[in-house]
């Protein structure tokens, strides 16, 4: 996998950059709010594509991650008392010490089974969440009112979570594309290979796991902390599914397909609530035509046909 | 000076005893082969030794040290490498990539972030994939290669790490004559000019009488004969085995 762009991706990168720095200046507070989802959701999916697409692996659970990240925050800024700015680094470090317990557990099973087993997971945490009222409020959720006023309105927290998700989006890109992003790679290519070319497999597959936590919580505590609340369904299976839907909308063998598939799922659920209260059927309907129509994920019908595009240039160009 | 020390190694699988009290010493820089009938035990022999099982009872020594029960990457570490019956490589990746992930893990170096791993030991790469004759589909992918060319990409990978010991199963099985000429001739030069020892499971005997210093014969778990080649050839037992009465 190509992960650092170059050439005519940069620029793609670039612009996109670019629109989402200037996008306060011209737009209103819908479009913010949709901003930050946006971003939040693509860091979510990205954190998740580190399993999926890099090792091959399927979680049916990182929900919890989020969930946990958003937990964390509230109840690190409510019940400990300490400020936001610390809570929202610390809340994925805890996401990720989670992350190391279950991803030992799970990564004792391959393929299938480790898939089942971090759905079991998810779901216990989901439960727990549910009913420990003394501590989260059950489903009543929990909220806080000690966010700092100065991020407490709309733009100013659109300029946070876009500094800390391309912060993450980049560390992310760099982490695979070092030696241990290949090596993780090699590990879906051919497990059997990996080991005998001397890959510890499962401490490398834990320890992507762990990233993938960390990033995950992150996702979930900027979004606990522009809600100021936190519910639990945030840890629920529709929010794994979710996650899942994105890097599969998007294609998961491209580095910017989560990005993609957050943007495209964020935009068919702005614009198809307000039209029906049925639009999780409508939704479904569009998801499988596109994947049926683009089996490699929007990114790679993108670039294909940009690849033909340029194929049919340079064809005219030599004849 | 021995570089490789099977003890009393033992395997069953359910009622089937698939390798039985099996002994015998390799020495440095040696080239032997393995055969016997199918089933004999030959490649649950190799998953022996190189870790994939786990064995009932006896010992592998590998340079004086006990690496019976080590997990496989440890195993390969310690320089002994392994190439499997199918074709074992890493398919969506690069030629060279396959053999670049090879290196990184040899150097022990797969936990390294940050650094791009994009030309990383490139040098190392390019000169192992000389030697195989493959430095020109470097930018291939490996599920585009010929059969006979993974093979070789899947040697590359194996020897990129200069390995002490290398065990080979059926290196030239499924290859044309031509390829099995060619990789037998490969085999030799590589032995010597890299002086690592070959352990190889095959069933071409010529390739077997072609290339290797000592044969040692398996049949239903047990290993029944070990010898020179010609001591072989001679062999009433073996020739029993492999002829019938």
């Amino acid at each position: 996998m190509r992960v650092l762009p170059s050439g005519g991706r940069m620029w793609v990168y670039v612009f996109v950059g670019l629109f989402l720095v200037f996008l306060p200046v011209f737009a209103g507070d819908a479009e913010i709010s949709f901003g930050i989802d946006f971003m939040i959701l693509a860091l979510a999916a990205m954190a998740l594509n580190i399993i999926v697409g890099q090792t091959g692996l399927t979680s049916f659970g990182h929900a919890a991650f989020y969930g946990v990240g958003a937990y964390s925050l509230i109840l690190l800024i409510s019940k400990v008392g300490i400020p936001f700015w610390l809570a929202i680094i610390i809340s994925p470090f805890i996401c990720a010490v989670l992350g190391a317990i279950i991803g030992r557990i799970c990564l004792q099973l391959v393929s299938f089974y480790f898939a089942l087993l971090t759905l079991a997971f998810a779901e216990l945490i989901y439960i727990i969440i549910h009913r420990w009222y003394s501590l989260t409020g059950g489903d009543r959720g929990l909220a806080t009112e000690r966010i700092p006023d100065i991020i407490s309105t709309p733009v100013p927290y659109y300029y946070l979570t876009l500094f800390l998700v391309t912060i993450s989006i980049i560390t992310i890109g760099f982490i695979l594309n070092s030696a241990f992003g290949q090596s993780i790679q090699s590990v879906r290519e051919n497990r059997l290979r990996a080991e005998f070319v001397g890959v510890n497999v499962k401490l490398n597959l834990l320890i992507a796991f762990v990233i993938s936590s960390f990033f995950t919580g992150l996702a979930g505590a900027l979004y606990a902390g522009n809600a100021h609340t936190a519910f639990p369904n945030y840890a629920g299976f529709m929010m794994s599914g979710q996650l899942l839907i994105c890097v599969l909308l998007g294609g998961m063998f491209y580095f910017e397909g989560p990005i993609v598939g957050a943007f495209v799922y964020v935009i068919l659920q702005t614009y198809l609530i307000p039209i029906t209260e049925y639009w999780p059927f409508v939704f479904g309907i569009l998801i499988v035509v596109i994947v049926l129509l683009m089996p490699g994920g929007i990114t790679s019908f993108i670039r294909s046909k940009f690849l033909l595009f340029h194929a049919k240039k340079e064809k005219i160009l030599n004849t | 000076m021995k570089i490789l020390e099977v003890e009393k190694l033992s395997k069953h699988f359910g009622g089937i005893q698939a390798v039985w009290d099996v002994s015998f010493k390799v020495e440095s820089g040696e080239i032997s082969a393995v055969i016997g009938p199918n089933g004999a035990g030959k490649s649950t022999l190799f998953n022996l030794i190189t870790g994939h099982l786990d064995c009932d009872a006896g010992s592998v020594i590998f340079r004086e040290r006990e690496i019976t029960g080590l997990p496989p990457h440890k195993i390969c570490r310690l320089g002994l490498g392994r190439s499997f019956q199918r074709t074992t490589v890493f398919d969506r990746f690069s030629v060279f990539q396959n053999v670049q992930s090879s290196v990184i893990a040899g150097k022990g170096k797969t936990i390294s972030f940050f650094v791009p791993v994009k030309k990383q030991f490139s040098e190392i790469v390019f000169s192992q994939l000389e030697d195989v004759e493959l430095a020109d589909k470097a930018d291939m992918l490996a599920a585009e290669l010929s059969y006979g060319e993974r093979r070789r990409l899947e040697l590359a990978i194996t020897l990129v790490n200069r390995p002490e010991c290398l065990l080979l199963d059926e290196p030239t099985a499924g290859m044309s004559i031509t390829e099995t000429e060619y990789i037998t001739m490969l085999l030799k030069k590589l032995a010597k000019s890299y002086s690592v020892s070959l352990m190889l499971v095959e069933h071409d005997l010529n390739v077997v009488f072609n290339i290797a210093e000592k044969i040692r014969v398996m049949y239903q778990g047990r290993l029944l004969r070990e010898g020179t080649p010609d001591e072989i050839r001679e062999d009433e037992e073996v020739k029993r085995i492999y002829i019938g009465n």
